[in-house]
């Protein structure tokens, strides 16, 4: 029984890099079904994100998984590149390692950012996707829902995933909530069109903004953000007028000068009748000029103040993260111990019923030797009973040994000494 | 609730409920120290187990002093009733925003009310008057739920200027010291003012009949000239001038203003219940006394 992964992540290798390995999810089918081809005994999982591309490769047969050299070859050949070139950059584990691994990582604590909770879906995907091509078996079931239960367990039992640390999702969730009870009846301004503001928008949509006004000098962006999103796009004409109406604005343009003075808001304050107006100025350098943070009702957030927040919660999660390692610690062992038992099971059987056959065959000529006193069943039974229990007394230490043996390290030690003492043959 | 069954309530006094909410108190500003999960459910169980003791302890009473005389006609009633009204409206409030710490604000008022009820507690009982005991029960009533609102309006209003102070100066969340949204708190500061506006009034104008009534059948009502009179009448002035000045001006209807106005209101409110108190205003008019009539 053998478990195998190669792959790289952002730890040790740049996007240019992970780029050039990522498997789009068709190439995700189309590898695995090669991957069928080539190794047909093999259960396989490809998990490809932005941050990662590992590959879980696993076999009943030792002989049957691939090596890392030959799943590197695998990766290597698929992508047209030179072995040697992505040799060095590629990390390979296996066995109780390749399980600590998945674990972690399904947990979100060898994310880029340690607790996220979108690893955890991808794990699943990469998992289903590799059910629906039928490359799973007994080794990748138990390894990945064992990694999706553990994952669930760290996201429970710490509060490693309950800090939000990306801008977006603190401007929304820990700021615009304190200021709105609710959005789908707020008039929300997104100026720009860009990722921070695209990202923003969307933790907004999820909290059910309805009435989105998105604004951008490239009138046509501003128009493909709002086909993508639920936003209706406005000429930048417009903008004094929605700031009247606005009660949120995120504002995250490129612009290297403010594009709302407090000059210019004077005469839009006016306007407001003093309408509360909560701003997340999220460009760098700033859109908004910061002195209209003393207008009355008007709350205004740069990049700064969220990304305070955002690293006192790194700090909490990390402040969680041995209660986390621990309970990885806890489930790789339990998992190893489990399947080392999966492993030795079989062999216990067989050692069994090799001794059953050699008791056997020792009671029929002992039996034959005693004549008409071995036809006497009370005989016997009596020598059959005795003999099982010499048997099961010999017996007895080693497998006890055997499946007490809880550290797997040791563990195909005691199994290949058990092989070797009984000549055991597969 | 007479039986043999319910003679353990009969020992519920004062102190279990006051004792109830002083813990949920003490729970609740504990958060702002540490983290417990199942914390709020112990808040919360105190709370309802506070405003059961508490309504049980009024319902005895109520029985009690009805079969001897006036039921609920004291100022230490008036006060104990107030409270279990703030108590309600926490508790409701407690279990909709479970994450909030609205506690911190509502349980001192409510431990504060039941202080000045003890305060008050020998003062005299209102006594009886037959012919204005519909109006007596629409003055007390009224202004029993009108200052129930106008403190639940102050309340919001506290939170209110508490959480636009820590946003507009940038302080980070604190997650056990969570406030409801500036959108909620704006909301229920004008709802509460606008209700205890309305019924203060009512309350306020039925006392003004009341006392024409009475002074007009046999010459015991109040002088128009008594500091109570005076000051009430400023107050519902006052009261007018503020939902007028909310409805006609757009920026009073905004954040801050309209928190300072309900503070404002209910410093004009306690003040004029203080007059209330050292004038013994009630037990002069015959004010609540006359809820026996009505129910008898």
């Amino acid at each position: 029984m053998k478990l195998q992964m190669i792959g790289c992540s952002h730890h040790h290798t740049d996007v240019a890099f992970r780029e050039k390995l990522a498997f789009q999810p068709n190439q995700v089918v189309e590898a695995l079904a090669k991957m069928r081809t080539v190794f047909p005994q093999t259960e396989a999982v490809l998990l490809s994100t932005c941050n990662r591309v590992e590959i879980y490769a696993a076999a009943e047969n030792e002989e049957d998984c691939p090596s890392a050299q030959q799943l590197i070859n695998f990766v290597a050949n698929y992508h047209g590149l030179d072995v040697a070139e992505i040799a060095t950059d590629l990390r390979s584990l296996d066995g109780e390692d390749a399980i600590h691994h998945l674990f972690t990582t399904a947990a979100s604590l060898d994310s880029m950012v340690i607790g996220e909770a979108q690893i955890l879906s991808q794990v699943k995907q990469a998992y289903d996707m590799a059910n629906e091509g039928e490359n799973t078996g007994p080794l990748t079931h138990s390894s990945f829902q064992a990694a999706m239960r553990v994952a669930k367990r760290v996201q429970t039992e710490t509060e490693i995933h309950r800090k939000r640390v990306s801008i977006p999702s603190v401007a929304v969730a820990d700021y615009a909530s304190q200021f709105f009870e609710r959005f789908d009846d707020k008039v929300i301004l997104v100026i720009g069109a860009g990722e921070m503001g695209e990202e923003t928008l969307q933790y907004l949509i999820d909290k059910n903004a309805q009435d989105v006004r998105i604004i951008n000098r490239n009138h046509q962006r501003a128009i493909d953000l709002a086909q993508r999103t639920t936003g209706k796009a406005v000429e930048w004409d417009k903008l004094n007028d929605l700031l009247v109406e606005a009660d949120l604005i995120v504002s995250a343009t490129g612009a290297t000068e403010p594009i709302i003075t407090a000059e210019s808001f004077q005469t839009i304050s006016e306007r407001r009748f003093q309408k509360p107006l909560f701003i997340l100025d999220l460009a760098v350098p700033r859109d908004i000029d910061p002195k209209l943070a003393d207008f009355l009702g008007v709350y205004l957030y740069s990049i700064d103040d969220l990304q305070q927040v955002c690293d006192r919660n790194r700090k909490a999660r990390e402040r969680e993260w041995p209660k986390a390692e621990q309970i990885i610690e806890e489930e790789v062992s339990r998992f190893m111990t489990d399947l080392y038992r999966r492993v030795t099971g079989p062999w216990i059987g067989r050692l069994k019923q090799q001794a059953n056959e050699i008791k056997a065959a020792e009671l029929e000529r002992l039996l034959n030797k005693l004549g008409d006193l071995g036809d006497d069943p009370k005989i016997r039974k009596e020598l059959d009973v005795t003999l099982g229990r010499v048997v099961n007394k010999l017996l007895h230490p080693p497998l006890e040994s055997l499946r007490e043996d809880v550290n797997p390290e040791e563990g195909p030690g005691l199994l290949d000494a058990l092989k070797k003492l009984f000549q055991l043959k597969d | 609730m007479n039986g043999p069954d319910a003679s353990w309530m009969t020992k519920i006094s004062l102190s279990c409920f006051a004792f109830s909410y002083a813990i949920a108190m003490i729970l609740e500003i504990s958060r702002l120290f540490f983290r417990a999960p199942v914390r709020i459910l112990i808040i919360l169980g105190l709370t309802i187990a506070g405003i059961f003791a508490h309504t049980v302890y009024l319902w005895l009473k109520f029985q009690k002093d009805f079969s001897g005389g006036t039921p609920m006609s004291s100022w230490y009633d008036w006060c104990l009733m107030v409270s279990l009204a703030v108590a309600i409206t926490y508790a409701i409030i407690a279990i909709k925003k479970n994450e909030n710490s609205v506690g911190i604000f509502f349980l001192p008022l409510i431990l504060l009310l039941i202080l000045v009820a003890l305060f008050v507690k020998d003062q005299e009982a209102f006594t009886q008057s037959e012919a204005t005991n519909v109006w007596a029960v629409t003055h007390g009533i009224s202004l029993l739920l009108g200052t129930s609102a106008m403190i639940v309006a102050f309340i919001a209003g506290v939170m209110y200027l508490v959480h636009a102070f820590r946003l507009k100066k940038k302080l980070p969340p604190r997650s056990g010291f969570r406030l409801p949204s500036l959108e909620w708190l704006q909301q229920c500061n004008r709802q509460s003012l606008f209700y205890a506006t309305g019924l203060i009034a009512a309350g306020l104008v039925s006392g003004v009949i009341m006392n024409v009534l009475k002074s007009t059948e046999n010459q015991t009502g109040i002088p128009w000239t008594d500091s109570v009179i005076i000051s009430s009448g400023v107050l519902l002035v006052w009261l007018v001038t503020v939902t007028v000045f909310e409805a006609v001006y757009k920026p009073a209807r905004q954040g801050r203003k309209i928190a300072y106005l309900t503070l404002a209101s209910f410093v004009f409110l306690a003040l004029v219940l203080s007059f209330v108190f050292m004038a013994e205003h009630a037990s002069q008019t015959d004010g609540v006394s006359a809820l026996r009539e009505v129910l008898s």
